[in-house]
């Protein structure tokens, strides 16, 4: 099973993806806003960031850039409530604007949650 | 023998200036005849003349006492001798004067004996011809009489220059009533031009004390209700009035000081007391030698432009901020959807609901799903306008996507397509033309209730826009469904303005068409009348 961190400033939206992930067999650690998340990619190496994109501070951005440049081996999936066409497939357009492996568009279903990290992870090469 | 004169050292120019007078042949006149006839009397000679010298020929100006003479060869002429002297030249008696003695005119002809002649000499000093008396037998002048023969002569070459004088007058006066005829002529086109053009046009006098008008066309009148001799010898700034902006007043007095152009926009007063907004061009005249003559104004009513302009704009900033409103609220809702969806399915698939809680969890994701939709739709007012890049053929894309929007008909409503569109490129991406599409077909299958007459028309129309006029894509749907009233047209592009019951619409269809169409850089008009049904008309730019 994976290490996974999740970066998400909302409470309820961070709670709901560590009960989703945890009960998907995966060790979740949890950062509330982005200046933590870096942080706690300077002490632990993760196999997947997931990571919000509109946070005030760090956005999540920054924290995708900081996060590739300390861990290349470590996947990104971007989480924003802010496309338009939510309910339609990201495209891999969205995902390299945020500098991301791949983009989910909240709100998003635990199937199409799972089905994406199922992915990511098989690519990514495992640590420890 | 007859001793022929010498010829003037400076002959050519003597000739010349003769020919320029234009006095050869010319017809006898008062001046020169009552002089010589004057002669003929104090002198008591039965002939004297006012002779010109020519190149080979003597005329005769004027002739007392030889009838049918004109003229003589200039190398008999006793004149040709006398224009050489500075003095009057006497020949006392020819028969006893070797250079006369066998002259024709002395020997026979007119039979002269007697000669004097004065040098009529012009201010330029050219000696044209000579004043001269003639008799048939020896004489001989006193003293006073050779003065006054001078200066009779000189009273010649006075008259002489007078009458060029005149002449050179006359036809400078006839070039002068020729010169102004064509000037009236220009000027009077130019005047019915300026009188006819349909932009009130004002000339100022900027070498006047006040810089008071001296010209305003019809036009000016219509716009301001001042009639001409209202307006005449009075400055412009009786169109000034409470709401004028003494700012935009300053420009304009900078600007005439300066002898430069300006354009405003300035409230301005009817003679009536009414306002309008005043288009204001001033334009400076300078003369050849670069002063400021005159200020040219033209001036147009563009109060309704204005108003329109000022309405799109408000509307365009009403909808921008709406938008970007709508953009943070739509992500805060996306938020709170997330634990939503994932927690009811984690429910359903992990916290041994029953049945019958897991049928009303299903329920509650479904509502999640058409959240989710709604705000998608509220999203796309707050994107930026992007170009899509795709480009169809209008009338290809409509029928790609027509049987998705009439899903939407039912079985009472009768669909009239007008396809007349030859081929036309737009660019518009799928999705966006099929949410155009979509959403108008299912406003008019609303308004209708269920039955009544569809009309779709394509055709190619022209876009005018401040820049150019593009050809454009037009699409127009007609129902005949219950139509809208004034209050509701006014607000139907508004985002969540909506007449259907709650939980039948978003309020977000036509305000969703309006975006889109802005984004295409084209234009949207709905047509309505209670009771009788609605047309709304789009246009899109061709690619």
């Amino acid at each position: 099973m994976a290490s996974i961190l999740v970066v998400e400033d909302v409470p309820p939206v961070l709670l709901s993806l560590r009960i989703i992930l945890s009960g998907g067999g995966h060790t979740v650690s949890c950062a509330t806003d982005g200046l933590m998340g870096v942080r706690l990619l300077t002490e632990q190496a993760f196999d997947l960031v997931i990571s919000d994109i509109w946070m005030p501070g760090l956005s999540g951005i920054d924290v995708i850039n900081r996060g590739r440049a300390k861990s290349p081996g470590t996947r990104f999936l971007a989480i924003t409530g802010g496309n338009p066409n939510s309910g339609v497939s990201p495209g891999a357009a969205e995902a390299e604007k945020f500098g991301a492996n791949a983009v989910l568009f909240k709100p998003f279903e635990k199937h199409e949650l799972l089905q994406i990290v199922t992915a990511l992870l098989a690519e990514a090469p495992a640590y420890g | 023998m007859t001793q022929p004169a010498a010829i003037p050292a400076n002959e050519e120019e003597r000739i010349a200036r003769l020919r320029m007078l234009a006095i050869l042949d010319s017809d006898p006149e008062v001046m020169f005849d009552s002089l010589t006839r004057l002669a003929a009397e104090i002198f008591e000679v039965p002939i004297a003349l006012v002779s010109f010298v020519d190149t080979d020929r003597q005329w005769f100006k004027a002739n007392v006492g030889l009838p049918g003479f004109t003229e003589t060869p200039r190398d008999i002429a006793f004149c040709s001798h006398a224009i050489l002297e500075t003095g009057v030249m006497e020949v006392k008696d020819a028969l006893l004067d070797e250079r006369f003695a066998t002259n024709p005119l002395v020997t026979g002809g007119p039979g002269i004996r007697f000669y004097a002649g004065a040098p009529v000499i012009l201010s330029d000093a050219s000696r044209l011809g000579t004043f001269c008396v003639i008799d048939r037998v020896p004489r001989k002048l006193s003293a006073l009489q050779r003065s006054m023969l001078t200066e009779m002569a000189g009273a010649v070459s006075h008259a002489i220059e007078a009458r060029e004088i005149t002449a050179n007058a006359k036809t400078a006066r006839i070039r002068l009533e020729d010169d102004l005829a064509v000037i009236a002529r220009r000027t009077e086109v130019l005047r019915a031009t300026i009188d006819a053009c349909p932009i009130a046009v004002t000339i100022a006098d900027m070498t006047l004390p006040d810089a008071t008008l001296i010209y305003a066309n019809d036009a000016f009148s219509q716009l301001t209700g001042y009639g001409r001799d209202e307006t005449l010898d009075r400055n412009c700034r009786f169109l000034k009035g409470p709401e004028t902006s003494p700012e935009l007043s300053r420009k304009l007095g900078q600007a005439i000081a300066a002898g430069e152009q300006v354009e405003v926009e300035i409230v301005n007063y009817r003679k009536d007391g009414t306002k309008f907004l005043n288009r204001l061009t001033l334009a400076p005249i300078h003369d050849k030698s670069g002063k400021l003559t005159a200020f040219i104004g033209l001036q147009s009513d563009i109060t309704f432009e204005a108003q329109r302009r000022d309405a799109s704009e408000q509307q365009r900033a009403k909808m921008a901020a709406l938008g970007r409103a709508m953009g943070g609220v739509a992500h805060e809702i996306n938020n709170m959807l997330q634990p939503v969806s994932l927690l009811v399915q984690d429910a359903i698939d992990n916290h041994f609901v029953t049945p019958e809680g897991a049928g009303h969890l299903g329920i509650v994701l479904d509502c999640t799903r058409n959240a989710r939709n709604i705000i998608g739709d509220v999203l796309a007012f707050s994107r930026p306008p992007s170009r899509s890049g795709e480009i169809h053929d209008f009338s290809t894309i409509f029928e790609e996507i027509l049987p998705l929007a009439i899903q939407a008909l039912t079985k009472h409503i009768t669909l009239s397509l007008a396809m007349e569109c030859p081929p036309l490129l737009i660019e518009i991406s799928r999705t966006k033309f099929s949410q155009i599409l979509v959403n108008l077909v299912s406003n008019a299958v609303s308004a209708m209730g269920g039955a009544g007459q569809l009309t779709i028309q394509l055709d190619e129309d022209v876009l005018e826009s401040p820049a150019q006029a593009r050809k454009a894509a037009r699409l127009r749907i007609t129902d005949t469904g219950c139509g809208m009233d004034a209050t509701t047209q006014e607000r139907a592009f508004e985002p969540f303005f909506t007449t259907k019951p709650i939980g039948q619409g978003t309020g977000l269809g036509l305000p969703l068409v309006y975006a889109l169409v802005q984004e295409t850089g084209g234009f949207i008009k709905l047509e309505s009348k209670p009771g009788l049904g609605t047309t709304i008309t789009i246009l899109i730019p061709a690619a």
